[in-house]
């Protein structure tokens, strides 16, 4: 592949069904594509949502509905929102801020759990892909009903030879447990 | 203290080591300088 992405996928398992029934949540565990993407995720307890702003392009949703980060060709907003871009620059370091937002949309307070923070492709010393999700360090973070955390992406690349090749398909775990 | 790239493999328990201490240190740093912007915005 002669270009280089990065794409994240955000997959949801929820635990605790009994509470949930309740509608009260005592904890949800979801895994998501990091193509880098998260359910019919808008509405759920656990609300998983694209940012409202800009930079929330870069959050896709998946054919199953789920969000998943998405900085490849196979974004569905390029071409409306994404004016063209299919992938991360080579050699550069990119920040992206305010990508998607996490929102407690259940009853009580949650600590919020994502895994892991950083991937990281190297083929070193010919080429080297890596993104960090911020701010996700000194996990968990806790968020009272009707709090939401908005997270961040700084991708890092290094190319030798100038031919991008490198990406990142992988999942990143959402996990959310009663406070 | 900012938190650094490091922090965030330390962190990442799927990241061996090896493969963090091949990132050259100049772009480390320019990589805990935006981790740590982003942390402020």
């Amino acid at each position: 592949m002669n270009r280089r992405t990065f794409a994240v996928s955000l997959g949801a398992l929820v635990g605790g069904g009994a509470a949930i029934g309740t509608g009260a949540f005592s904890s949800v565990t979801a895994e998501r594509d990091f193509d880098v993407v998260v359910s019919g995720d808008a509405g759920a307890y656990l609300g998983l949502q694209s940012h409202p702003g800009p930079n929330g392009a870069y959050a896709d949703t998946t054919p199953q509905d789920t969000l998943g980060v998405d900085l490849t060709d196979s974004n569905s907003n390029i071409g409306t929102a994404i004016s063209g871009g299919e992938g991360v620059n080579a050699n550069a370091l990119s920040t992206f801020l305010n990508v998607f937002r996490i929102t407690n949309q259940g009853t009580q307070a949650i600590d919020v759990e994502i895994d892991p923070l950083v991937f990281l492709e190297t083929e070193l010393p010919q080429s080297l892909l890596g993104v960090a999700i911020v701010p996700a360090i000194n996990n968990p973070i806790r968020l009272t009903p009707g709090d939401d955390q908005d997270f961040h992406l700084i991708a890092f690349s290094f190319e030798a030879d100038g031919e991008p090749d490198l990406r990142v398909d992988e999942q990143i775990e959402i996990t959310a447990t009663e406070a | 203290m900012a938190p650094t790239l490091d922090d965030y493999i330390d962190e990442s328990e799927t990241y061996d080591a090896d493969d963090a201490a091949e990132i050259p240190n100049d772009l480390r740093a320019e990589i805990d300088t935006n981790i740590d912007d982003a942390h402020s915005s």
